[in-house]
């Protein structure tokens, strides 16, 4: 009994000892962590939106794999001249090891115009390698020809599967399907958003307001956002005027821009 | 300064060949070179840690309770590691970062508190966890040579002529780490016993 005693109070003083020097390890590391965190999502949107300067955040509904209601952050892209290049999302799909965060960007027509892996804990030397050659032939076929199916090969879509590691290929697809499908569903927002920073024509057909057809009925109603959950916020460059009262008062007129022409969303 | 206790890790108590501790890791990471260093240098320096703290505190440790405790202390020694490797050097984490979980699981770490530095000076235990980390990292690069080379045509990344247009994907796979395992392992029994006969 008194062994009892002695081990457990051991036990506790060790666990109490442990307990105190995560929590201190967490307060010193978790701003810096997430400061490291940014400037590499800072750097990552550049990269994946090549000639973006500024980005605008906009919140958007739309529904989880459940079916629950989930915001999901989106980055409006433009260039020096205030002109509208596409959106940056992080998509993060379920992998072999845990989720595999994913910026992806993708131009105003729906076509992917670049993807970066922000963290993934994927097995090192297969899934992994979702990083290397996955990666380029990715871009290559993404880049090349649409409609493309975000399947892999296997599943009957158009994106090579790393051998060995099909669990890791196949969420990212359905994490870049699933960034594609977010944009569809927001484009009406995303285009309000778009013409509001500054003057300047649009581009490409994409932009323009679309004569609404019946789209392929996207889920439910929390999938178009009331107008009010635009975020009042100005963007970040203090020279463009603050979008805010162009945005709010319009309601998001047509239910739903026909889906663009993607073969992903399906 | 007791040299054995840091050249045994190394051949005659290499935890792979030899101890055969650590082989899940070993064959999930030795699939190319990068990858058995990277995850080489990322144990020896958790194992260097946890040796060093087991072998401070082992006296006060109550031999009841012993396996909780060193389970506790390399589980706070490595999640603080971790941590801080992400807060201040980003770069060496994005490298090394994706091995930390592998090395939470990795028993070469428990096996050798529990074996060596339970028993041993803290100076004794660092050698040891010295020449058991190399000797980790040498036998994954040993098996991670093969395996890149034949499965991958590359060796450390920069492809190899003639093997890079039709590799043999199946030495990437697991059935070809347990095949380059088993033939190096046989190997080294073979020099160990004597050589040839």
């Amino acid at each position: 009994m008194n062994d009892l005693i002695q081990t457990g109070k051991y036990l506790l003083i060790i666990s109490a000892i442990a307990g105190l020097l995560l929590a201190f390890t967490e307060m010193v590391t978790a701003p810096r962590i997430a400061e490291n965190n940014r400037l590499v999502l800072e750097k990552a949107r550049r990269e994946v939106l090549p000639g973006a300067e500024r980005f605008d955040t906009l919140d958007l509904a739309t529904t989880d794999d459940a079916g629950h209601p989930a915001t999901r952050s989106l980055s409006l892209g433009f260039d020096a001249q205030g002109k509208f290049l596409g959106t940056v999302q992080t998509v993060s799909p379920k992998g072999y090891g845990g989720p595999i965060d994913i910026v992806l960007g993708l131009k105003p027509d729906g076509a992917v115009s670049g993807v970066k892996i922000q963290s993934m804990r994927e097995t090192p030397g297969l899934g992994t390698k979702l990083a290397e050659g996955f990666l380029d032939k990715f871009l290559e076929v993404a880049r090349a020809g649409h409609p493309v199916k975000f399947f892999v090969k296997k599943d009957g879509g158009d994106i090579d599967a790393i051998t060995a590691a099909t669990i890791s290929s196949r969420a990212f697809c359905k994490g870049i399907r699933d960034g594609i499908k977010v944009v569809q569903e927001g484009q009406t927002l995303i285009q309000q958003r778009a013409a509001a920073p500054g003057a300047t024509p649009l581009p490409g057909p994409a932009t323009t307001p679309v004569a609404p057809s019946p789209a392929p009925a996207p889920a439910p109603a929390p999938v178009v956002p009331p107008a009010p959950s635009v975020p009042p916020a100005p963007p970040a460059d203090p020279e463009s005027p603050p979008p805010a009262p162009t945005v709010a008062p319009e309601p998001p007129a047509p239910p739903l821009p026909p889906a663009i022409p993607q073969g992903g969303g399906q | 300064m007791n040299t054995k206790e840091l050249t045994k890790g190394i051949w005659a108590e290499n935890p792979i060949f030899v101890i055969m501790l650590g082989c899940c890791p070993a064959l999930a990471v030795s699939t190319s070179l990068a990858n058995a260093f990277g995850m080489g240098i990322a144990a020896t320096f958790v194992l260097l840690g946890s040796n060093l703290i087991i072998s401070l505190i082992r006296a006060s440790v109550p031999d009841k309770i012993r396996i909780p405790v060193y389970i506790v202390v390399i589980a706070t020694f490595v999640t603080m590691i971790d941590k801080f490797m992400a807060a201040f050097t980003p770069a060496l984490s994005a490298s090394l970062g994706i091995f930390i979980p592998l090395i939470v699981v990795n028993c070469i770490i428990l096996g050798r508190a529990e074996a060596f530095a339970n028993k041993n000076t803290p100076q004794d235990s660092i050698l040891d966890a010295i020449g058991m980390g190399l000797g980790f990292t040498i036998a994954l690069a040993m098996i991670a040579v093969f395996r890149e080379v034949l499965g991958d045509g590359k060796f450390f990344g920069i492809p190899v002529p003639l093997i890079k247009d039709d590799p043999c994907l199946l030495m990437i796979m697991a059935p070809g780490g347990f095949f380059v395992f088993g033939l190096l392992m046989a190997w080294k029994k073979h020099l160990a016993a004597g050589g040839a006969k």
